[in-house]
């Protein structure tokens, strides 16, 4: 019983994070797929295309936070 | 206030989620202590990158509440260091890809190593200054 109630807690907490994340993050589906990944525990025989489609996700993250606020990108003068 | 609403659902599930199977969004548990008796493999790398996309999401979403605060606020020189950490962080990140891939488990424990430090310092600065990211474990 105890069990079920911690799987339902984490379940409710996942959701947390993907509502929070929805309302932040224009395209949700990589951070959908990477929690997916974490639930399911996919990591017993991971594919070359498994391993192609989550360094694409990643890099694409990355790219997106690496760029610099925009609020501290000085705008067109004049 | 509205930084600590905002930040709360994701400090949820990033760490609140430490106890299921030391996942990937707790990243290094398990993962990155990855010895030469235990190689780096693909499904290594997965789990790290796996981890490692759902952080950034993380940071991702404090880089947008911090675009919203105003000039000059605590937030810009938060998210400006952590860019620093994600820009140290990628080149590695491709090394361990090329190495695994390989299977050079020699230079794949090396880049390992120097990863996880990365993500211990990187998890400290988070920690210290209340952003919402997973507690490493490093």
């Amino acid at each position: 019983m105890a069990d079920i109630q911690k799987i339902f807690d984490i379940g409710m907490k996942g959701l947390g994070l993907i509502q929070s994340l929805a309302q932040q993050s224009k395209d949700i589906t990589p951070v959908i797929r990477s929690l997916t990944n974490v639930f399911s525990k996919r990591v017993e025989d991971v594919t070359d295309e498994e391993l192609d489609q989550i360094e694409a996700d990643l890099d694409a993250a990355l790219d997106e936070f690496e760029k610099p606020m925009d609020k501290l990108v000085p705008g067109p003068k004049g | 206030m509205r930084k600590l609403i905002l930040a709360f659902p994701v400090l949820l599930l990033l760490g609140g989620c430490a106890g299921i199977a030391e996942t990937a969004l707790n990243l290094p548990s398990g993962v990155l202590t990855t010895s030469v008796q235990n190689p780096v493999s693909k499904n290594t790398l997965f789990r790290v990158e796996n981890g490692l996309r759902i952080a950034v999401a993380g940071l991702q979403t404090y880089k947008n509440y911090c675009n919203g605060q105003p000039v000059g606020d605590r937030c810009d020189v938060v998210v400006v260091q952590l860019q620093t950490y994600s820009r140290r962080a990628r080149p590695l990140v491709r090394q361990l890809r090329t190495f695994v891939r390989r299977n050079d488990q020699v230079n794949a424990a090396v880049v390992f190593t120097t990863l996880r430090g990365l993500f211990a310092e990187f998890s400290t600065y988070a920690a210290q200054n209340g952003v919402p990211v997973p507690q490493l474990g490093v």
